[in-house]
């Protein structure tokens, strides 16, 4: 089935667990909770070819986390899904808590600083990779890297793709 | 082996020296520096420093819980961009 909507994947498929079509799925997302609100799936290789589903249950066990759809009812069928990405529409996603904001919708976003055009952000490192705090790298030669602090991030405008920072003079020498 | 406790822990003086004369006049520019193993100090807190990694300066607001670290240990000198051939992940939910 071929729709022609944004997917976001959520994690993939692994191997498939006990005999009533369960399987196990590997997650993309930190904020596992948010699996047990999911009802329509899509599966698919990729998200231009995916097959919807109903979710029957999802469990968050100590071995990782597991699901059941409705029409996968055997072994087989839940082995054949395996590797596959599961989705969910732009209408499912989760919307963040005020002041945080999805990777995929700060890249791509135009930073200006006073009047002052910086560029797009093309990247974001996270604090997990051993950095102080998050960090948006813009575009350029070199790239300008800011952290992401309240006191240098003036105003965030997802829907117009625009960021305007403030006291940044030092990042950018 | 450890520093020596009679040595006290390892702050650049010359950066330190800034840091004391950014706190005196209340401004929070951000503070270049090149000292990767200079330990931060409850002097630093609240300053924003670029730190250099060996290849571009990493930005670094200091917080109480770094105190004590390296500023080094906040600017890494590697980027894992994950294993070559896998298909890249997006992150999102």
């Amino acid at each position: 089935m071929i729709i022609n909507k944004n997917m976001y994947a959520l994690g993939t498929i692994g191997r498939s667990y006990g005999v009533r079509g369960q399987f196990k799925f590997k997650s993309f997302i930190e904020y596992k909770r948010r699996l047990l609100t999911l009802k329509k799936i899509y599966i698919g290789p990729d998200d231009k070819t995916v097959k919807q589903y109903e979710v029957y249950d999802v469990r968050l066990t100590r071995d990782g986390i597991i699901i059941k759809l409705r029409e996968i009812n055997d072994r087989e069928s839940a082995k054949a899904l395996n590797g596959q990405y599961l989705f969910v529409t732009e209408e499912d996603v989760v919307k963040p808590p005020e002041g945080h904001y999805y990777i995929h919708d700060i890249i791509g976003c135009a930073v200006t600083f006073g009047r002052k055009k910086l560029g797009k952000v093309i990247d974001v490192h996270r604090k997990h990779e051993g950095f102080a705090q998050d960090i948006w790298v813009i575009e350029g030669k070199p790239e300008i890297w800011i952290p992401v602090l309240p006191h240098y991030i003036k105003k965030v405008d997802i829907k117009k793709k625009k960021i305007a920072v403030q006291d940044v003079e030092g990042f950018l020498e | 082996m450890s520093r020596s406790i009679k040595k006290g822990p390892f702050v650049d003086p010359k950066l330190l020296q800034k840091v004391k004369e950014m706190q005196k006049s209340g401004q929070k520019k951000v503070i270049k520096s090149y000292r990767r193993s200079s330990t931060i100090t409850p002097e630093f807190v609240g300053l924003t420093f670029t730190v250099h990694n060996g290849n571009k300066f990493i930005p670094i607001y200091v917080h109480e819980g770094m105190v004590g670290h390296k500023l080094g240990e906040f600017a890494p000198t590697r980027i894992f961009r994950g294993h070559p051939g896998l298909k890249s992940e997006a992150s999102t939910g």
